[in-house]
């Protein structure tokens, strides 16, 4: 009886650490699309793909969102400031 | 024994942790200084705002224009742009330079900033096309200067150009024929050149040239993951200011430290200038969500300006802040404090601000004090916090 409740309360905690795991990635998600939306708001982005060679990122200390040519991988690719 | 191994299970899970990467914090053991200063909070201070004219401005400045100080500013929304050239003292606007936004003297909107040498030698810089583009007060264009040539990697042997991102706290400031222009790194491509900050532009009648220099310190880590560990203008963008000695003083973002780069000698000292406890600087992991996570929850120093009356330097840092809305911008604001150094670049006194603003990045020194832009309420005015040193 004894081991069957330490199994349990074991499972129990690995089953939140999982469901916590998934609730950050599907959060991440929708946030990586809100901010997608957002980060647009200050940067060009051509309809020629070839034009876009900048990298759209938040300007801190401001409420500006400029492009830049050099990023991490994760930035909105942009033309140029609008 | 199969008790003691659920127990060990029990106590092995751990929660996840979004910051990863090394952490990097000063062996600097006295980090409170001398507390010769702090500050005393004054009345806001405004500057009046027409109907089409924002509060929030990519870019102003101070000049000295016809013998006296200017408060200017670059104003550019859907119906006009301009630069307005404010009286200190009531806060109005006292002229303006009209620009033209189609045309034969067309400024575009990756112009982001300017220099005025006087009302018809006005120096705006589209930061894409690394080009100079010379107005006069009537906003024609009579000059351009393009150097776009001079920033390509593979016309610098040793070192990886800057890219320039002209903005408050990298102003453009002029020693005689040369222009200062300020931001970050090029991505690092060759691993034998060394990444600059720093582009010193001569704009000479007779010849324009380009010198780079000025790098990251060794917080930053391996050159080669610049961008991915590091943010934008979070952390890779290094603001400075001049001071009344020609020296260019740096604050690297990640650093508690600032370099002092003499210009003349090309020589750079390196000086104390953190927070009094101890930063919390971690690498991120090269996505968008890590960015904004550095961001917030780390320390990030800022800006740093000069002040010529009182002969004090003040550095900008933020504190890490975590309870913030992750979809919210408005609730994605740190603490900021203001470390003060003398005129040996010892430091001084230290102040937190008890208002948070999210428009920190704009700020500038008169003999009233440091002012730092916060969000105006009444979008007829510009409003500054305005701090004044006092002894203790």
């Amino acid at each position: 009886m004894r081991k069957y409740f330490y199994g349990m309360v074991a499972l129990t905690i690995v089953a939140i650490a999982i469901s916590n795991v998934s609730l950050n990635k599907a959060k991440n998600s929708a946030h990586t699309s809100l901010l997608n939306i957002e980060a647009l708001s200050g940067c060009e982005v051509s309809s020629d793909p070839s034009k876009n060679t900048g990298y759209c990122v938040k300007k801190t200390g401001s409420n500006e969102d400029v492009c830049v040519d050099s990023s991490s991988s994760g930035a909105v690719r942009c033309s140029g400031n609008y | 024994m199969s008790s003691i191994k659920i127990n060990l299970l029990l106590f092995s899970i751990v929660s996840i942790c979004s910051c990863s990467g090394n952490s990097k914090q000063s062996t600097v053991e006295n980090r409170d200084g001398q507390k010769l200063y702090t500050m005393q909070v004054m009345p806001y201070k405004t500057f009046a705002m027409d109907d089409n004219t924002s509060q929030t401005s990519a870019y102003f400045q101070l000049f000295t224009i016809d013998d006296t100080l200017r408060f200017t500013m670059y104003s550019n929304t859907a119906v006009r742009k301009n630069i307005l050239i404010f009286d200190l003292s009531t806060g109005k606007v006292v002229d303006s330079v009209r620009l033209h936004k189609e045309g034969p003297n067309a400024i575009y909107n990756n112009v982001v900033a300017y220099y005025i040498r006087n009302m018809d030698s006005i120096y705006m810089y589209d930061y894409w096309q690394h080009t100079f583009i010379l107005v006069n007060r009537k906003g024609e264009i009579v000059n351009r200067i393009n150097l776009s040539e001079k920033f390509l990697a593979e016309n610098s042997p040793e070192v990886t150009p800057s890219s320039p991102y002209p903005c408050m706290d990298m102003p453009i400031h002029r020693i005689n024929n040369t222009f200062i222009l300020q931001g970050m790194t090029q991505k690092v491509t060759d691993m034998k050149k060394v990444p600059t900050v720093t582009a010193l532009c001569n704009l000479s009648d007779t010849a324009v040239s380009v010198r780079f220099v000025n790098s990251y310190p060794d917080i930053y880590g391996n050159i080669k993951n610049l961008f991915k560990h590091w943010g934008v203008f979070s952390y890779l963008m290094v603001s400075y200011d001049l001071n009344n000695k020609g020296e260019m003083v740096l604050s690297y973002h990640a650093d508690d430290h600032i370099s002092v780069y003499d210009i003349d000698s090309n020589t750079t000292r390196r000086y104390f200038a953190g927070y009094s406890k101890k930063d919390v600087i971690s690498q991120m992991n090269d996505d968008r969500i890590s960015d904004l996570l550095q961001t917030m929850e780390c320390t990030q120093y800022a800006n740093i300006h000069f002040d010529t009356y009182l002969n004090l330097y003040y550095r900008f840092v933020y504190h890490p802040f975590y309870d913030y809305d992750i979809n919210d911008r408005d609730t994605q604001v740190q603490n900021l404090s203001i470390v003060i150094l003398d005129s040996e670049f010892n430091k001084v006194g230290e102040y937190d601000l008890k208002e948070k603003t999210i428009l920190g990045r704009g700020a500038f020194v008169t003999k009233e004090g440091l002012h730092i832009q916060t969000l105006s309420d009444d979008d007829d005015f510009m409003k500054f916090i305005v701090l004044k040193p006092i002894k203790l």
